[in-house]
């Protein structure tokens, strides 16, 4: 999954890219509202978090302007949390709307949400037959026996698994699984997918010639 | 109510007390003038009868004195001493010895007089009114009469005048309670208002329809102080609001460091990152609270400001070579013409402010341009600025850079002094706290340049209690 944080506080820009990273996210970063929308535009994210004050122009603006072209879900990140605000960020546009100073792990189990809302998906558990995946917990279970992974890796399994049924290009997986900042010629991406096909059985993920990868496709 | 009835019932006492003194002493006076007209047409009339009186009983020629035994009486004489018409008058006469020389009919018991001064004189005895004379050879002459006739009219007329006097007191008393009530009314309806304005929306007002009597003039000093009161409210509102977002940026920064930290298990180094970054947002927490914290002893009027004689150009240099790697990191010309500018202050605080001024600056000039620091003397007083070539400020915002939390954007502004938003009000605050101004011109694109004044020496003047 990819995430753009678009925040003009350096500090907490920096924490939460770090944190969001750990979690297994791609993110891309941006300071103020023009560098925002511009990336908010130009990619498609899974999900972006918008501060309310920003320089060039502010939250609100940002997103009145993203709607007319982009569906992104977006999370409101902002210090001001009085009703009109509120009511305001929402009617912009924003999915949610979450105040300054925030609970992380509330947070982190927004932006999973959000997503999940973005894939159209309701339910955080997937069964695969032996593997079974749950998308709250971020686990993965093997015969019932649970299997470590890597976040990268899980974060590959977790966008295949989401769309389960669907060949999904290689290029889409990089759009998604990897942020501005990687190198798009590297391999890293065939060595994820080995790795899951190590860990999680070789048929797991099916290899469309030409096209890409999927779960639960033909072969 | 309670007002109304304590101020009526001052004035009525008063009025009341008034009325009474002058009807009384009016009623007492016409009272007595009727009675010594009354006395006086009696003591006439005593007068008369004795004279008679004198001339019966002359004695004949040749005649002794005592041989007069059958006075010469007049029938008419007679009938002014008759009893039995009820004429209440009546005589008697004594030789000198004291001897009865005669008396009317029914005269009542008389003794003789005891005074014997020769000639005439009145006096009441009892219920009667009597006239004395005492002639040279000894003999003593009394006319009388009884008065008690008399007396019970005066009583009679007392009683009506005191009547009078009375019902005009309490026709009077009605008025003035009326009078009162008048009065008492608008006061009571101000007063009420006031007492609603207090308890509940100050942004009421005292309707005022006549400005320049007394009451108009209590009004308009209540409303002015419901307005001053109503706009240090909002104000401190304001900044209660604002303080408290604030510090909701720090507050949010460390929370998230933190958690983030004990989210999953971290390398030492990644663990000392976190909270290095901890560190730093709450020393930023902390500027912001030191600042809200000046400001506020500012604004309560305790903050001590030691006056001490000072030069505003040594002040400025240290300041000068105080930001020096900031203004090279940036490339930045640094003008400086200091000229001697004493003054009497606190140094510490004028440090403070022309700091702040050059870290503003400095901040907001981009690479490469001039700051310009002047200090020079002003009539008396010390004047420094310090302009700078940066964007300069829009008109709209110009009067608003003083005060507190106000930022050039919308945004967080990561200004070199912390960013609080509270520079330019901490400025102004110390400035106005030594009696001076403080103020800034600016030009879009072209720069801008903060200017302060301070006044000559004075005596140490008191810190002004309230910020306008």
């Amino acid at each position: 999954m990819r995430l753009l944080i678009i925040e003009d506080e350096a500090d907490m820009l920096r924490r939460l890219a770090t944190i969001l990273r750990a979690e297994g996210y791609a993110v891309d970063t941006a300071e103020d509202g023009e560098e925002g929308l511009y990336k908010a535009q130009e990619n498609d994210y899974d999900a972006v978090l918008l501060d309310a004050m920003l320089p060039k122009f502010d939250g609100w603006e940002l997103l009145a302007r993203l709607r007319k072209t982009k569906k992104t879900p977006v999370l409101m990140l902002t210090a001001r949390d009085a009703s009109a605000d509120r009511v305001r960020g929402l009617d912009c546009g924003a999915d949610d709307y979450v105040v300054k100073p925030f609970d992380l792990p509330e947070l982190l189990a927004r932006v999973r949400a959000l997503i999940r809302r973005g894939a159209a998906i309701a339910i955080t558990r997937m069964d695969f037959g032996e593997v079974v995946l749950d998308t709250a917990q971020r686990c993965v279970w093997r015969k019932g026996e649970v299997v470590a992974l890597q976040p990268s890796e899980y974060a590959l399994l977790e966008y295949l698994a989401l769309h389960r049924g669907e060949v999904v290009t290689r290029t889409t997986l990089y759009k998604h699984l990897f942020d501005e900042n990687e190198d798009t010629l590297s391999n890293l991406l065939d060595v994820r997918v080995s790795n899951l096909r190590r860990k999680l059985g070789q048929d797991f993920i099916i290899t469309r010639r030409g096209h890409g990868y999927g779960i639960g496709i033909e072969p | 109510m309670k007002l109304r009835y304590s101020i009526r019932a001052r004035l009525l006492g008063h009025i009341g007390l008034l009325l009474l003194v002058v009807l009384a002493g009016f009623g007492y006076v016409a009272w007595h003038r009727e009675s010594a007209a009354r006395i006086a047409e009696i003591d006439r009339e005593l007068e008369k009868r004795l004279n008679l009186l004198i001339g019966a009983y002359r004695p004949e020629a040749g005649q002794r004195l005592r041989e007069v035994s059958q006075p010469h009486l007049s029938p008419r004489t007679l009938e002014l001493f008759a009893n039995e018409g009820g004429d209440p008058f009546y005589y008697w006469v004594w030789l000198g010895e004291g001897l009865v020389q005669g008396h009317s009919n029914d005269a009542p018991e008389t003794p003789m007089p005891a005074q014997r001064d020769k000639g005439r004189s009145f006096r009441m005895r009892g219920d009667f009114r009597e006239l004395i004379h005492v002639a040279p050879s000894g003999r003593c002459f009394l006319v009388g009469r009884d008065i008690r006739s008399e007396r019970a009219a005066m009583r009679a007329d007392a009683a009506s005048l005191a009547a009078f006097g009375l019902g005009v007191l309490l026709l009077g008393l009605g008025l003035a309670w009326w009078i009162a009530s008048r009065v008492t009314r608008p006061l009571a309806k101000v007063s009420r208002t006031a007492k609603q304005i207090a308890d509940g929306d100050l942004s009421r007002r005292i309707d005022v329809p006549k400005p320049e009597d007394e009451l108009g003039e209590v009004s308009n000093v209540l409303n002015e102080t419901f307005a001053r009161l109503e706009t240090a409210f909002a104000r401190q509102k304001q900044f209660t609001a604002d303080a408290s977002h604030e510090l909701r940026t720090p507050v949010s920064l460390i929370l998230t460091h933190a958690q983030g930290a004990l989210l999953r298990e971290q390398t030492p180094a990644e663990y000392r990152e976190a909270l290095a970054d901890c560190v730093r947002a709450a020393q930023r927490m902390k500027t912001l609270i030191d600042s809200l914290l000046d400001l506020a002893r500012f604004d309560a009027g305790v903050e001590p400001i030691q006056r001490q004689p000072c030069d505003l150009a040594g002040l400025a240099r240290d300041c000068a070579n105080l930001v020096r790697p900031l203004t090279e990191a940036k490339r930045l010309r640094l003008d400086l013409d200091l000229r001697a500018a004493p003054c009497h202050g606190d140094s510490a605080r004028l440090s403070q402010v022309i700091t702040n001024l050059l870290a503003n600056a400095i901040h907001f000039t981009p690479d490469s341009g001039t700051i310009a620091l002047r200090t020079n003397q002003d009539g008396g007083g010390a004047c420094l600025s310090v302009s700078d070539t940066g964007p300069g400020i829009a008109p709209d915002q110009l009067s608003r850079v003083f005060e507190r939390f106000h930022r050039a954007d919308a945004s967080r502004a990561r200004a070199a002094s912390g960013g609080t938003g509270l520079g330019l009000a901490i400025c102004d605050a110390i400035v106005k706290a030594h009696g001076g101004t403080i103020t800034v011109e600016s030009e879009i694109a072209k720069g801008t340049i903060f200017t302060v004044h301070l006044p000559p020496a004075t005596e140490p003047s008191r810190f002004p209690r309230s910020q306008q």
